[in-house]
């Protein structure tokens, strides 16, 4: 970790750490937004499955 | 007014993703910061408690928490997190309109954007602690 930190110091390596704080960001927001892609979709799903078992429920009767 | 000496400083920066975390913390490094510690929302209150950090740094995951778990940490409101003195600052991707309003009306003290090279956010940091060290740090 400290060879890092040192290396970077260097100022033509300063830039190589921004390009990876972006990236990291990109890669945090895009985890984020599959993350609530992922959320509403099984949300959806379930609601589904709750009417396919009432419509189940309701054949048997 | 006390100097800026990052070596003297201690930064508390907040990042739920582990790679972010670990790329943001070798970046403050690498600007000559003393010491960085790493923590969670759920954490950052008795983190900041415990180290006293001059700078508590906010990654953006943190403008698209849920509101309920914003609001459980408190920040950026010093006071509920015990530590008045430490300057809250919103580390955003780049300048868009609606993150730097909403990082406004939230109250940070300051905001810096990772499009910037590393001197312009140092520079950027610096001049938030002289904006706000009027009184003893």
């Amino acid at each position: 970790m400290n060879d890092i930190v040192n290396r970077l110091k260097n100022i033509n390596e300063q830039s190589l750490i921004m390009a990876v704080v972006r990236d990291c960001m990109d890669a945090a927001a895009e985890i984020e937004a599959l993350r609530a892609d992922n959320a509403a979709k099984t949300k959806a799903l379930q609601q589904v499955k709750t009417i396919v078992l009432k419509e189940e429920q309701n054949r048997a009767k | 007014m006390k100097a800026f000496d990052p070596s003297t400083l201690t930064v508390l920066a907040l990042a739920s993703n582990p790679a972010l975390g670990r790329a943001t913390e070798i970046m403050l490094l690498a600007m000559g910061f003393g010491k960085v510690i790493l923590t969670s929302a759920e954490e950052v209150c008795s983190k900041a408690d415990q180290c006293k950090p001059t700078f508590i740094l906010f990654t953006p995951e943190y403008l698209t928490m849920p509101i309920a778990e914003r609001l459980k940490c408190g920040c950026p409101c010093k006071i509920k997190i015990k530590c008045d003195r430490a300057l809250s600052v919103i580390f955003l991707r780049k300048k868009s309109v609606d993150s730097v309003l909403m990082s406004k009306e939230m109250g940070f003290d300051g905001i810096i954007f990772a499009d910037q090279s590393i001197d312009r956010l140092f520079d950027a940091l610096k001049t938030v602690y002289e904006a706000n060290s009027t009184h003893e740090r």
